[in-house]
């Protein structure tokens, strides 16, 4: 057997990785340890998984190619050759470009769940469940610590000022997150009396996403009964979760704007609808008023019972002012006589003769000042009584008007509502009375509508 | 979920036990109804007390809402713990 120098061997070794055809040409998955970045640019580095590891270098050439910055315990898919660095004997990959392992597999397996809970329907619109207008208790499921929960805090004080919160504190990230998440769910829906849930929590890659795209999470928040509100990661960030919630919003900050209305503005609308209501009932009433002036204005109305009431009103008053006066000179008059039969009785005979003529002259001039009053006041009664006869119905009817009454009630009739066609009418003029029958009946607001001459006869 | 309830004091005969967004819904149609301003006048007067008596029961509730923040966990044996948790404003 030939002996070779360790240079032949390394040489041959090299000659044989150079031409396999797999080992020119590989993709290696594992993950980065103890990575070495050079001054020259080289990047070193151990690729390992749990049982094995090889060593890898990727030049300053490839270095400059990667869309991010390799660290120690990533997970990544390296390309490359294997060869062997013949100074040390050590076998190394060469590699040409590195990718984060988790990103394709995670996104695969993101999509397979996706499309297969699609597919039975968990995402279907008419299982979202309505949020409330107006929940009066919140809850938040999502991390305690960091930026997301002050955020939401500090949107609900300004929009909303009073608003009650519980928060269920869950890691948002790493292998506990996902059953911690379900836990929470379960808790709120049986324990915590709140009407809506927000799950959510900030930005991040895919992987550190992954709680909120397993199946898990899925399915509590689709068993919810309480509506919930998602909310992971950025705008552009679509997980599970959020095709499964009842609604998503695309940041926890939004989250925050959806679940409660601005208070300000609630108050601006109850100010509105009051406002409203105001002028629209101050308008009815407007309204109504210039209706009924325009029905005291007709001229039938104008002459009837109105007037009549405030005549008689008036009436009234002066029948009690003529009866007060009347009282008040007849109560007068014997006590002015005891007055005058006093002093005739206490005067001397010698002046009763004058005393006489004075009395005399007295009753004559309280009898005619009476009667002056009293025909004063009959004229006035007199002339009332003219104008109250002026509104006597029959009156009216001497003028030209006629009176109807029905024949079966006996009734007087003054609106149309009181009759029927056909109805028996009895008609009182001046000089007697007709019966009629009722052929047609024309409301006013008929009559209105019609143009003069066109009314049938 | 429970409703947010609202009584109106002033209707007596219906007891109007409403939610909020209830309450809004019905002010609306109050609204609508006077805006036809086919009611009777009586009618409309009472439409327009029991819209604002609503309106003062939504603002009442408004204002009475106090902030309340508290956490929730399970204690070790499995019972609920609520915690108030304090978030000063930046």
């Amino acid at each position: 057997m030939k002996i070779l120098s360790v240079s032949e061997l390394n040489q041959y070794v090299a000659r044989v990785l150079s031409q396999d055809f797999l080992l020119n040409s590989l993709r290696v998955e594992g993950e980065i340890s103890g990575g070495k970045l050079y001054p020259s640019g080289h990047y070193y580095f151990t690729l390992k998984d749990s049982k094995a590891q090889t060593s890898c270098v990727c030049f300053k050439s490839a270095m400059s190619n990667l869309d991010f910055k390799p660290i120690d315990g990533q997970h990544v898919i390296v390309s490359g050759y294997a060869t062997i660095y013949e100074q040390g004997g050590r076998f190394q990959i060469i590699v040409r470009s590195i990718e984060r392992a988790g990103e394709g597999l995670l996104y695969a397996r993101f999509v397979e769940l996706r499309d297969r809970l699609q597919k039975s329907g968990l995402f279907a619109e008419e299982r979202k469940k309505k949020i409330p207008f107006l929940p009066e208790r919140i809850g938040i499921i999502t991390s305690l610590e960091g930026a997301v929960i002050r955020d939401i805090v500090h949107i609900l004080r300004r929009r909303f000022p009073g608003f009650v919160i519980r928060i269920f504190p869950v890691s948002v990230q790493g292998s506990s997150s996902a059953q911690e998440i379900v836990t929470a769910l379960a808790l709120a829906n049986s324990e915590a009396d709140c009407d809506v849930l927000i799950i959510c929590r900030g930005g991040g890659s895919l992987e550190d996403l992954m709680p909120f795209n397993s199946e898990e999470v899925a399915l509590a928040v689709s068993a919810s009964e309480i509506p919930v509100i998602s909310a992971v990661g950025h705008e552009t960030d679509y997980t599970i979760c959020d095709f499964v919630s009842d609604l998503r919003a695309p940041t926890p900050s939004a989250a925050a704007e959806l679940v409660l209305p601005r208070k300000s503005d609630l108050l601006t609308n109850l100010d509105m609808y009051r406002n409203r209501m105001k002028t629209l009932l101050l308008h009815t009433f407007a309204l109504a008023n210039s209706k009924l002036k325009h029905l005291t204005e007709r001229p039938v109305l104008r002459q009837g019972d109105y007037l009549i009431s405030s005549r008689l009103q008036k009436l009234d008053i002066l029948s009690w002012r003529l009866q007060s006066s009347l009282t008040a000179v007849s109560a007068d008059q014997p006590l002015r006589i005891a007055r005058l039969k006093d002093r005739i009785e206490r005067s001397s005979l010698s002046i009763l003769q004058h005393q006489s003529v004075l009395l005399e002259k007295g009753r004559n001039m309280l009898r005619a000042n009476m009667s002056h009053r009293l025909s004063q006041e009959r004229l006035g009664l007199d002339k009332l009584t003219a104008k109250l006869l002026a509104l006597d119905p029959n009156a009216v009817v001497r003028r030209g008007y006629a009176r109807l009454s029905c024949i079966e009630t006996g009734k007087a009739i003054s609106s149309l509502e009181q009759l029927a066609i056909g109805a028996d009418i009895r008609i009182y003029l001046a000089d007697g009375i007709a019966d009629a029958r009722v052929k047609e009946l024309f409301p006013l607001e008929l009559l209105e509508n019609l143009q003069e001459g066109s009314l049938p006869d | 979920m429970r409703e947010r309830e609202i009584s109106s004091m002033d209707n007596k005969e219906t007891q109007l036990e409403l939610s909020y967004e209830a309450a809004v819904e019905r002010l609306e149609e109050i609204v609508n109804l006077l805006e036809k301003g086919e009611a009777p006048l009586e009618e409309s007067l009472d439409l327009f007390r029991e819209g604002v008596t609503l309106a003062k029961a939504c603002e009442e509730k408004l204002s009475a809402l106090t902030e309340e923040i508290s956490k929730i966990q399970l204690g070790p044996e499995g019972i609920m713990i609520e915690t108030k948790v304090e978030f000063p404003d930046a």
